[in-house]
């Protein structure tokens, strides 16, 4: 109680710790948060769903992302390709007719009963424990023959699904290798022996890599709240306060509006910038060559900025670019064609005032 | 002392005063300890003692009115008011010398848990048997870690705070091409695919597995046994209009992926992570109770420790009581888990750890000197006393 109480000493300081938004780097360091080399134990229930696989050889590990472990591109003939994915979802995940109707669906292939379940599943028993499988192949419009091989493996809190999909032929050709990915699989929960999951290990090529960590190298890094270029706008642009993603935007009449934005580095550089506002004004792209007729400059108070002019559809694009304090603003006046074509010498002369704190 | 009419100052000296503070004192440590059944402990110390003023809600409204002071203006007038009455009632006298260090230690130990509420940081690192780590976890706050993946030897990582996600505002960094705006944020959520809710609205998420998963927002618990599961949605705008919308959640065993301009970020919404220059191996953890019974007679973890600079490189042994202190952190053994094959560490980085004990030390001082004093003077009275008295038996005079 007198801790808690001599805790209110001083003043709100406690209130100021940063809220800042941080950054540093983590070295890759392959051998950190990974479980080593440890006494034999008995088989103990883990809190974590750690898992570890061999995939088989030519499927290719792809990023981990959502609620996936690991996604594989499996590979075949004339370019064809199938999705492994392996997905960790807490709970009971549904029962196996849910299991079986949602992956009946992804291949359009009419939901079943109860009753039919029985011939809709087989079993397999590894050493993580007992697979529910199944096979399913259907027509997909647009894909043509699809199938999928599923494989879930319920735990007391967790449940694993492996599913690939793709044409029938490839996946068909992979069957195998996917049922000796599942032999493969080896859960924390489940290692019968209590021996640490690293020993089970073949190599680190091709396996799944979980957790990522590593050493700290921490990088200062600039603050999120940079200083800001200056300018005047012309007296009869309309501000239009309430947008969070703009340094500035203004209504300049006619449907035809200003927005001022900012990013780290060169965003792609000039000529992706360019080309990006000439698609969206209708226009067809340009080349490094082409690029010098598709832009003009602007010597504004010290800074050199690109301006493009992409009009010639509904839509048209006058913009600038300039590279300044390590990110590139952009100046983009754009609306229906007239519009913009009225607003047009304003917003130069807009650019002309832009300058540097 | 000057009356308190003419010398405004001399409110602060008043004994009145102090007392007056201790009994607010005891009514707002009786009051955080009721509410405690509501807001859980970290709750009560945010809402009664880290904060000016106790502040309640208007009922039908989104107002909140201070109703009581809170420990911060407690405290401070105390330590004022403490500080005042020193300076005007006490004269420095070497017969006093032990009432001012006892006095100096007081103030010390009051200033040096304000730093502490405020230098503070308590995490936590669960380790397995045989596993490293190289950071510890908060107990209550989180971030949204952007973390770009692209280059080969190292990641790269932004932290938001979870409190920037309640906002409107889109958040920007220099390492992200991309404005990051909050669309929904939920202190606790559940998660369920979406065939388990038939009958739920659509996701906002546009891109990754999102779409699939129905977010249920759940009250946020208190209990310490319990963990709140913060969950939202981030929109991710580039310089011509929003990208993507992701999920985020603590609930995701994987990360959510995002890939433009040839680079990659997951975006985890974790406890927010304190990165440490060195790396802990957990050796062995050792669990004995008393027989008979599940009561612990001692829990300890034997763990390596080796830094990054290579300078250390060694075993220790944390135990009840018995914590490492490394690299400005103190390693305490909190608990242990998952049948005993996983240890928790608690984590106390506390620049001010020290100011109690010199606090302490000089209360303890001051305390003997003054005694000393006393226990002297007492003797040498006593023994001038005896020195003038009559031997008894003695000539009348």
């Amino acid at each position: 109680m007198t801790r808690l109480l001599l805790a209110g000493v001083v003043s709100g300081l406690a209130a100021c710790r940063d809220k800042d938004i941080t950054a540093y780097r983590i070295p890759k360091d392959p051998d950190a948060d990974q479980v080593q080399a440890a006494p034999a134990a008995a088989p103990v229930p883990s809190a974590s769903p750690a898992v570890r696989w061999v995939a088989p050889a030519g499927w290719q590990s792809q990023p981990a992302t959502g609620m996936r472990a690991a996604t594989f591109l499996v590979t075949g003939a004339a370019g064809a390709t199938a999705d492994v994915s392996v997905v960790s979802f807490p709970g009971m995940g549904g029962d196996d007719l849910a299991n079986i109707n949602r992956w009946r669906n992804q291949v359009k292939l009419p939901p079943i009963t109860g009753a039919d379940l029985a011939g809709q599943t087989q079993g397999v028993t590894t050493a993580a424990g007992a697979f529910v499988t199944a096979d399913l192949a259907g027509d997909v419009p647009g894909k043509g023959a699809t199938r999928i091989l599923g494989a879930w493996l319920r735990q007391p809190d967790h449940v694993w699904f492996f599913k690939m999909i793709g044409p029938s032929d490839l996946v068909e050709s992979q069957k195998a290798a996917f049922l000796s990915f599942l032999q493969s699989v080896n859960l924390a929960v489940g290692a019968a022996d209590g021996t640490p999951l690293a020993q089970n290990l073949p190599g680190a090529a091709n396996t799944n890599d979980l957790p990522r960590g590593g050493g700290m190298d921490s990088v200062p890094v600039q603050s999120a709240a940079g200083a800001s270029l200056l300018w005047q706008a012309p007296a009869g642009w309309q501000n239009q306060p309430g947008n969070a993603m703009r340094k500035g935007s203004y209504a300049v009449g006619g449907g035809a509006e200003v927005a001022i934005t900012a990013f780290p580095g060169d965003v792609g550089g000039i000529l992706a910038n360019v080309n990006r506002w000439r698609g969206q004004a209708g226009l067809d792209p340009v080349d490094d060559a082409g690029l010098a007729q598709a832009t003009t400059a602007i010597d504004a108070n010290g800074l050199h900025i690109i301006v493009v002019d992409a009009e010639g559809g509904a839509t048209a694009i006058v913009a600038g670019q300039v590279p300044w304090n390590g990110g590139t603003w952009f100046f983009k006046l754009t609306g229906p064609t007239a519009a913009v074509a009225k607003a047009k010498p304003a917003f130069l002369d807009f650019l002309n005032t832009v300058r540097t704190p | 002392m000057p009356p308190a009419r003419q010398n405004p100052l001399a409110l602060f000296t008043s004994l009145r005063l102090t007392v007056v503070l201790l009994l607010l004192s005891i009514v707002l440590v009786f009051a955080a300890t009721i509410d405690q059944v509501h807001l859980g402990v970290w709750g009560v110390q945010e809402k009664y003692f880290r904060s000016f003023f106790v502040f309640l809600k208007v009922p039908g409204t989104a107002f909140f009115f201070p109703v009581f002071p809170g420990g911060y203006l407690l405290g401070g007038v105390l330590i004022v008011n403490l500080i005042a009455a020193h300076i005007y009632r006490f004269r420095f006298s070497w017969k006093q010398s032990g009432i001012w260090l006892t006095h100096v230690g007081l103030i010390l130990l009051l200033a040096g848990e304000g730093l502490s509420g405020m230098l503070q940081e308590d995490n936590q690192m669960r380790i397995d048997v045989g596993q490293t780590r190289r950071y510890s976890e908060s107990f209550r706050e989180n971030e949204l870690a952007i973390i770009e993946i692209t280059h080969p030897d190292y990641d790269q990582v932004v932290s938001i705070p979870t409190e920037l996600l309640t906002g409107d505002n889109g958040l920007q960094h220099p390492l992200l091409p991309f404005v990051v705006k909050p669309v929904a944020y939920y202190p606790n959520a559940t998660l369920l695919m979406h065939f388990q809710v038939p009958n739920a609205p659509p996701s906002l998420a546009t891109a990754g597995e999102g779409d699939d998963i129905v977010v249920t927002p759940v009250p946020v618990t208190t209990k310490p046994d319990e963990v709140n599961a913060p969950t939202g949605y981030v929109q991710l705008v580039g310089p011509d209009g929003p990208l993507a919308t992701v999920l985020v959640s603590a609930l995701l065993s994987q990360p959510e992926a995002f890939t433009y301009q040839g680079r990659t970020w997951l975006f985890s919404l974790r406890a927010k992570r304190d990165y440490l220059p060195f790396a802990i191996t957990l050796e062995k953890f050792t669990h004995d109770i008393y027989p008979g019974t599940d009561i612990p007679r001692d829990f300890a973890s034997t763990i390596r420790l080796r830094s990054d600079d290579g300078r250390d490189d060694r075993v220790v042994r944390i135990f009840m009581n018995n914590p490492l202190r490394f690299g400005g952190r103190a390693f305490y053994q909190a608990g242990y888990a998952n049948n005993d094959r996983t240890t928790v560490l608690q984590v106390v980085r506390n620049p001010s750890w020290r100011i109690p004990y010199v606090s302490c030390a000089l209360i303890l001082l001051g305390l003997v000197i003054q005694f000393g004093l006393h226990l002297f003077a007492f003797f040498r009275r006593r023994l001038r006393g005896s020195a003038g008295r009559p031997v008894p038996g003695g000539a009348a005079p």
